[in-house]
């Protein structure tokens, strides 16, 4: 019988469980924790014994110090927040039937790949601003931009995905007579979650980021537009400080979706 | 039950090449004939099995199953592979159960034959575990289970014990015997191992690889029930040097 081997503390960090990363000993969990606070500290006292000024570098307490008082963070924070939700989830509904179409037939995937890659290799920060003008301003051209950035990793690693059943699978199937929806929805479909989810945790992250493009390029509300604001007005704290929001949120939000996949999937990692 | 007469098959490759993978073979099956087909990989076997089963068009003769023109999938067979290829999603019972629902059936109407199954391979009691939590051997038994839920006359193999170890195989090869006696099946059973071949068989089919593409057909008149004991009688060794011989010939390698 093989069973998941238990690493000597038998425990997992819920980190190391939720990324699918090996498990590690006490050790090599605390080592980066440490580390992390270690620069912080140092970050902390070279600021300060150089005594920089803080629109160049400003030390971890001004970043936040910044923030005390700022009520309006939290607003901006969540527009951000459903920019990059609202891209992301468009890229989930446009990347999956995309990936589907890619997987039917070479004819079609030959077709869709080449355009699929062009719009990939377009540079976003190019794009935004005659988004801008196509779609005016508002949140429509942040969620498209975020739609954008994320949707490729979704098409490719779910296409990925559905391809990945043995042939013999499929053709086991076909000889009872199934018919193509049922090849999908029994076989390829759940087979397609694990690369489907690792798609997912890629595209989160990156909607993050085309969010902030697109507030970058116009915009008067969000993370984004304050990193834009504040660094004009020389407030480089604030700047770190949205900064620092923007990285709480991906981080977060990559859990969230590395829990959903633990959940869902069960199954995965325990061999065939 | 099943005849192939004068049946080739050439694909085309990628480069507009021919290859022939199958030429010219003629073949009679009976009905509960236990045939096993041998030779180095790459000889055409796993092309004939899934011609016989109407899932490869062939290129020229023709084949007969029941008495009607083979011209794509029959639902009456079921199928092993060198993979137990079980879906790990589901539980051991909902694999041995997927060809039902693929069929439309009701899951509820074959539930106890699907215990019964599982009964047969000596996998009691392990239906509800996961794929995962069963050895390569037991995977492979369920996925027997699986060719067999819908009761189709003809299984084919194709080298379903070739993942597994020594020990395990030869155990394996005389289960499958009882299995074969009990259940009442045509079998189809792809190997590159003479010996398993042989302990097997009804016939053998000895097939090699271009340039000569020999498709002999052995019979074996060895008495039965076979039990691993088969092995050391004479009569077995004589069949085994005798294809063995065919094979290497032609400057093939099966083990
Ligand atoms: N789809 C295919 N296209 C082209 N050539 C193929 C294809 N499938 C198999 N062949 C060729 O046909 C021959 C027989 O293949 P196969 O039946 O898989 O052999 P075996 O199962 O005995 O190993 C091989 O030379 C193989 O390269
Ligand atoms: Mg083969």
């Amino acid at each position: 019988m093989n069973q998941k081997p238990t690493n000597s503390s038998g425990r997992e960090s819920l980190f190391s469980k939720i990324v699918n990363l090996p498990k590690g000993t006490i050790q090599n969990r605390l080592l980066p924790a440490i580390t992390f606070i270690i620069l912080i500290i140092l970050w902390e006292l070279v600021t300060k014994v150089a005594d920089l000024p803080v629109w160049l570098l400003p030390a971890p307490s001004d970043i936040v110090k910044s923030l005390v008082g700022r009520n309006d963070m939290f607003m901006h924070t969540w527009v951000t927040f459903y920019e990059t939700i609202l891209g992301f989830l468009l890229a989930i509904l446009i990347g999956v039937p995309l990936a589907v179409l890619v997987n039917s037939s070479p004819l079609i995937s030959n077709t869709i790949y080449p355009l699929i890659l062009i719009t990939q290799s377009i540079p976003k920060v190019a794009f935004a601003p005659i988004l801008l003008i196509w779609v005016g301003y508002g949140i429509v051209p942040k969620i498209i931009i975020a739609f954008l950035v994320a949707f490729f990793p979704v098409v490719i690693d779910t296409a990925t995905g559905l391809n990945s059943p043995s042939p013999e699978l499929i053709n086991l199937a076909r000889q009872l007579n199934a018919s193509k929806i049922q090849i999908y929805t029994k076989i390829r479909f759940p087979s397609a979650l694990p690369h489907f989810f690792s798609g997912l945790k890629v595209a989160i992250t990156l909607s993050v980021i085309g969010a902030v493009i697109g507030e970058f390029v116009g915009s008067d509300v969000g993370l984004g537009y304050i990193v834009i604001m504040a660094t004009s007005q020389f407030k480089t704290p604030l700047s770190f400080a949205a900064m620092l929001l923007l990285a709480l949120m991906g981080i977060v939000l990559f859990f969230v979706i590395a829990l959903i996949e633990k959940l869902s999937i069960p199954w995965y990692g325990r061999g065939e | 039950m099943i005849s192939l007469v004068d049946v080739s098959k050439t694909y085309e490759g990628k480069h507009a090449e021919k290859v022939l993978a199958v030429k010219s073979i003629n073949l009679d099956v009976q009905e509960r004939e236990f045939i096993t087909i041998v030779g180095p990989s790459g000889c055409g076997k796993s092309t004939l099995l899934n011609m016989i089963v109407g899932l490869l068009p062939i290129t020229s003769g023709k084949i007969l199953f029941n008495d009607e023109l083979v011209v794509g999938p029959r639902k009456d067979v079921g199928m092993v592979f060198q993979r137990p290829l079980l879906l790990p999603w589901r539980n051991i019972l909902q694999n041995v159960l997927l060809p039902i629902e693929i069929l439309g059936r009701s899951n509820s109407d074959y539930q106890e034959e699907a215990l019964k199954l599982l009964e047969l391979v000596g996998l009691s009691g392990f239906e509800n575990k996961s794929p995962w939590e069963l050895s390569g051997g037991m995977q492979q038994r369920a996925s027997i289970c699986r060719a067999l839920i819908h009761d189709p006359t003809l299984i084919i193999m194709d080298e379903p014990f070739g993942a597994l170890d020594a020990m395990t195989r030869d155990e394996m090869g005389i289960e499958l015997l009882r299995i074969w006696q009990e259940r009442q099946k045509t079998v189809l059973f792809v190997t590159h191992s003479i010996r398993e071949a042989v302990l097997l068989a009804d016939k053998v089919i000895v097939l090699t690889a271009r340039p000569c593409l020999i498709q002999e057909i052995v019979k074996i008149d060895l008495p039965r029930p076979r039990t691993s004991d088969t092995e050391f009688t004479t009569e077995y060794d004589t069949y085994v040097k005798e294809i063995r011989k065919m094979i290497y010939e032609c400057g093939g390698k099966a083990s």
